[in-house]
């Protein structure tokens, strides 16, 4: 300290200075101890006192919260206002671990890991015993440091609290746990959890694993056996079947399992904290991964009230080829088409778009055909649809769909021998394509070549052996 | 009084101590619970150096073009390969690297002479491999058994196939041959499925990619895009029908694509590693292909009809333990614990862990990534070209990855890598204790592990035959690094080459087993594992203090089943050829 302190100047004194004033020589006094009793407890009180501010100032702002962050740059407009609505309630009640973990839910939902990792850290100080922000804090780790996820997982279950978050954070370390062959405790954490619900199938399918990690095969069978019915289970169950099942030399059972497994969909087991979380993706993406969701489930409808939604706040080629391609879906041809001449027009460099140009175009033709063959018109539409699919293969040469409506348009205009060659192209590049194989069978045997039409057919009837239509081809062939 | 009034003046100060020192020790509180935050310094481990770089001291001066950054073309990060062989048949491996620079680009792969042990000179012109594009994986195999290893190359949205016409020119013969893949293709393997003598050829192809797809990174900036946001594409097998001659034109050989009838061709996956093995022992061999994101598919040979069936669920390989479809990159397949069964590790993200499926019984895969030591890595990375060589010789294989992420978000700073820093990772090294135990060796290899690089393609090979495996990596944007093995105090070695003299090639399929100090060593004629790479066909095998081998058994394989035949032993640190038909059958 005193290495910082300027230089002192030394004390002028009269005898060193001259010319200074003499000094005023006051008189002693006399001091009463009473007044120097009530100077010292006046002084004491004061220090005290203001110890006592110091120790508040200090102990109100250490607990201060900090403030809460903002991502740098948004881009929609929409992510925006949510993330600042949020971030509002935080700044107007910044000790309230709630508003602190919804702001850092809506964060997260929108990839701003980084802040909503800084937000969950303050609210898991501000309520400790809340088992959602440890929870989410995991989610963000197993991602980014995944070696410290079973940290969060173990103080999210610590807190006692919610018991469906503490769930879920109990099957997740018993998983990862499992994983890293810690089999006992993963053991204890699923046997935990059949304590209050016993047979649940998450813990059933974990406690299988267990049995199977220490080769109590039979144990396991019988565990996975019990749960080969449960919707999250099944796929999982059925492959580690076929694996036991394989390993005892029963192959049979190995394939059937195998089988059953590969022609089942992962479902993922339901969590409390990402199925919520899904709910607060606002914007651009938010409303991309509702759109992908009713896509993927077939509810085309209401994908297309999404599109419609979208398209009234920007009509983007890509926005326009979404809605046409529901539209279509949902059977409305014109407005379908409509929508794709739009986006071809604003963007003709799409070979996806180009090809729903001419699947639109062509489905058209087809319904019109079935009802009146040959009318007029048919042609420039062909025409155009075989325009649109070269496009398509000339920007996505490995593009089958195009390939396909290529060649069934060239089958319509009665050009079999020029169909044939998109056709075939389109099986180089995908084998197995039913439509493909009976398009090329029906175009081979009106060129008179039976035997490759045979060929055709039997391939497409290998592929999906409960479709009549190869089958009825083949009847047709043989009568000729 | 004055006791007392000294007694009240102590507890003032001592207040006033309190409150100061609350405040004190509150920013002491403050900053050590911030430093816990803080990631501490990796304590670096004592572990034997096997790797220093001699790129430039063996003239290797290949720098990666990978085309032009900032539009985020997804095919871009997933790099391009090399193969190391010997075009010339001089018994010194020489080396082809691939470029990604597109095909109007000035940048052409090149191709490396070995003229000396550990001198590379470079003889790209007038080659005939000096051809541009979105370059790949390479696989390496005499096509028509002339002796003369011919190389196919798969491209974003192509193949192309040069037979190899001596005196070091290749001719593109893809239009004649008949081979068309117009998928994605990644990783390629050479295999003799149906045993008649010819060379078939399977290619992974990865994603149905669309470039007007827009992916970004958390923080909004462009990145490029995860293989969820694509659908897969099926792979391809073609039947080699053998040499093809009309007069006046070029030798050519034809190709016949049999993906549908062989059933590889009806599923789809995002496929990226592939390596051909028999792996259930009848003696046909068999293909892996891992999937990235999906079930990896193991293509088990159905024996007639070019038909396979994927049994990768119920042998185990298809998911990790816990039944999870990790990110399949690179494949390595090698005998960890030498118990004459070959192994398969497979590299995935670095959130995931990279898995290792030991076989037992032959045909039967369990994970045993965290029996065999290979979670608790000292970092983790994006695993692509990984690989199973004994380094240091002493009779365990060890395990080399190569890492680099696919999106952005990596830890690397000051790399000098420019736009591809935030896809650097390091590179890891794992020791066999000998028993399929590994042990991280990463923080003592500098050379090939403290280097921050987005690699892709690795390689194992005793390029200056001084008995030890040295490696080759590709990394994009970057240079390819040749790494010789200078690992300390290392083992006895034998080097196999084994040729079907009626094939006049390598007899791709065949298994080998070494005798020696009392144990039996195993490895498989295969160039293809790793990332799309090919490696040598030269087997290397590591044999600790033996100095002599017992035996060298050879199961040849072929339409009269697989046949063994046992060659005598004899002095080791030396290469051996082996003829089929000289050896004892057994």
């Amino acid at each position: 300290m005193k290495a910082n302190l300027p230089p002192s100047q030394p004390n002028p004194s009269p005898e060193q200075n001259p010319d200074s004033p003499l000094p005023v020589v006051t008189p002693p006094t006399t001091v009463n101890p009473r007044s120097r009793r009530r100077v010292w407890i006046l002084v004491s009180v004061a220090v005290l006192v203001l110890g006592g501010i110091g120790a508040w100032w200090w102990i109100r702002n250490s607990d201060r919260p900090p403030d809460p962050p903002l991502p740098p740059a948004i881009a929609d407009e929409e992510v925006k206002q949510a993330i600042e609505k949020a971030r509002a309630k935080v700044l107007a009640s910044p000790r309230s671990a709630d508003d602190w973990g919804a702001y850092a839910l809506v964060l997260l939902v929108h990839d701003f890991e980084r802040e909503a990792e800084t937000c969950l850290v303050e609210a898991a100080r501000l309520n400790p015993s809340d088992p959602r922000w440890p929870y989410a804090r995991s989610l963000i780790a197993r991602k980014r440091d995944p070696d410290n996820a079973p940290k969060y997982l173990r103080q999210a279950i610590d807190t006692n609290g919610n018991p469906r978050y503490v769930s879920a954070a109990r099957f997740a370390l018993a998983e990862v746990l499992l994983e890293r062959q810690e089999i006992d405790s993963a053991e204890q954490l699923f046997r935990q959890e059949l304590g209050p619900d016993p047979g649940h199938p998450r813990a059933v399918l974990g406690l299988a694993q267990v049995a199977m990690a220490r080769g109590d095969e039979p144990t396991a069978t019988k565990l996975l056996m019990s749960v080969r019915e449960n919707v999250h289970a099944r796929k999982q169950a059925t492959a580690l079947l076929a694996v036991l099942a394989r390993t005892r030399g029963d192959e049979q059972s190995a394939l059937r399992f195998q089988d059953e497994s590969n022609n089942t969909r992962a479902e993922g087991w339901p969590d409390p904290l990402l199925d919520r979380i899904h709910d607060l993706h606002v914007g651009k993406a938010g409303r991309e991964r509702r759109i992908e969701m009713f896509e993927r489930q077939g509810q085309y409808a209401e994908a297309l009230r999404e599109y419609r939604e979208l398209l009234a706040k920007e009509q983007t080629p890509k926005v326009l080829t979404g809605a046409a391609l529901n539209s279509l879906r949902v059977g409305n041809h014109d407005e379908a088409l409509r929508w794709v001449r739009q986006a071809v027009k604003l963007d003709p460099n799409d070979a996806q778009r180009q090809y729903l140009l001419a699947l639109i175009l062509y489905s058209k033709v087809e319904m019109q055909w079935a009802r009146t063959p040959g009318f007029a018109g048919a042609k420039e539409s062909l025409e155009e649809v075989i325009g649109a699919t070269k496009r398509a293969t000339e920007l996505k040469p490995d593009h089958a769909g195009a390939y396909w409506i290529w060649g069934l348009a060239l089958k319509y205009l009665d050009d079999p021998k020029a169909a044939l060659e998109p056709l075939r192209k389109g099986l180089t590049i995908s084998p197995d394509d039913f439509e493909l194989h009976l398009t090329l069978g029906q175009v081979l045997a009106s060129t008179g070549d039976k035997p490759g039409a045979e060929v055709s057919f039997e391939n497409a009837r290998k592929i999906d052996p409960n479709d009549p239509r190869p089958g009825q081809e083949l009847d047709k062939l043989r009568q000729k | 009084m004055p006791q007392r009034a000294s007694h009240r003046h102590q507890i003032v100060v001592s207040v006033t101590l309190i409150a100061v020192t609350g405040l004190v020790t509150g920013f002491i509180g403050c900053s050590s619970s911030k430093s816990t935050t803080e990631p501490t310094p990796e304590p670096v481990t004592d572990g034997p150096n096997w790797f220093e770089d001699v790129t430039d001291a063996w003239g290797i001066d290949f720098l990666h073009d990978a085309g032009p950054t900032g539009n985020y073309y997804t095919p871009q990060p997933m790099g391009s390969g090399a193969a190391a062989f010997d075009f010339n048949g001089d018994d010194l491996l020489d080396v082809y690297l691939l470029q990604f620079g597109g095909p109007n680009s000035k940048s052409v792969n090149r191709l490396y002479r070995q003229t000396a042990p550990g001198k590379f000179q470079d003889v790209t012109a007038g080659s005939g491999l000096d051809v541009s594009g979105h370059n790949h994986g390479v696989a390496v195999g005499d096509v028509n058994n002339d002796g003369k290893p011919d190389v196919l190359l798969t491209q974003f949205s192509g193949i192309k196939l040069f037979l190899n016409l001596g005196g070091g020119k290749f001719a593109d013969i893809t239009a004649e041959s008949g081979l068309v893949n117009l998928s994605w293709g990644t990783s390629a393997a050479f295999l003799d499925y149906n045993l008649d003598g010819w060379l078939d050829l399977v290619v992974v192809n990865y994603l149905d990619y669309d470039p007007n797809r827009e992916c970004r990174f958390t923080t909004g900036e462009l990145d490029y895009c995860g293989p969820s946001k694509f659908p897969g594409t099926k792979s391809k097998l073609y039947r080699n029908r053998g040499p093809q001659s009309a007069p006046g034109k070029p030798p050519s050989v034809a190709f016949e694509d049999v993906s549908f009838a062989s059933g590889i061709g009806r599923l789809v996956g995002p496929g990226l590693g592939v390596t051909p093995a028999d792996f259930n022992g009848d003696g046909w061999p068999d293909i892996f292909i891992a999937n990235d994101g999906e079930p990896n598919r193991l293509w088990i040979n159905q024996k007639k009809d070019d038909a396979f069936a994927d049994e990768a669920v119920s042998r185990g390989v298809a998911y990790s333990a816990m039944g999870k479809a990790y990110a399949g990159m690179g494949v390595a397949v090698g005998d960890v614990n030498n118990d004459g069964l070959v192994d398969l590790y497979v590299t995935h993200l670095g959130d995931q862990f990279h898995t290792l499926w030991r076989q037992g019984p032959r045909g039967q895969f369990r994970d045993k990534t965290v029996d065999a030591g290979l979670t608790g890595t000292k970092w983790r990375g994006t695993g692509f070209g990984t690989l199973m060589a004994d380094f240091n010789n002493d009779g365990a294989l060890d395990i080399a990855q190569v890492n680099g992420r696919v999106l952005r978000g990596g830890p690397g700073s000051d790399t000098g890598l420019g736009f591809w820093e935030p896809y650097a990772e390091k590179n890891q090294l794992f020791a066999n204790d000998g028993t399929g135990k590994f042990r991280d060796i990463s923080p003592a290899n500098k050379a090939f592990c403290d280097l921050w690089n987005v690699a892709r393609g690795l390689i194992a090979a005793d390029f200056d035959r001084d008995g030890g495996v040295d490696l080759l990596v590709t990394a994009i944007g970057t240079r390819a690094r040749l790494y010789k093995n200078v690992a300390p105090n290392r083992g006895h070695w034998i080097a196999i080459r084994a040729l079907d003299p009626k094939l006049n090639r390598e007899a791709y399929g065949a298994e080998v087993r070494v005798r020696a100090g009392g144990k039996e060593f195993v490895r498989l004629v295969n160039p293809a594992d790793s990332y799309l790479c090919s490696g040598p066909q030269i087997l290397h095998f590591g044999l600790g203090t033996a100095d002599s081998i017992e035996w060298v058994q050879v199961t040849w394989i072929g339409l009269d089943g697989p046949r063994k035949e046992t060659f005598p032993g004899g002095a080791t640190n030396r290469v051996l050829t082996l003829k089929r038909g000289e050896g004892k059958s057994s």
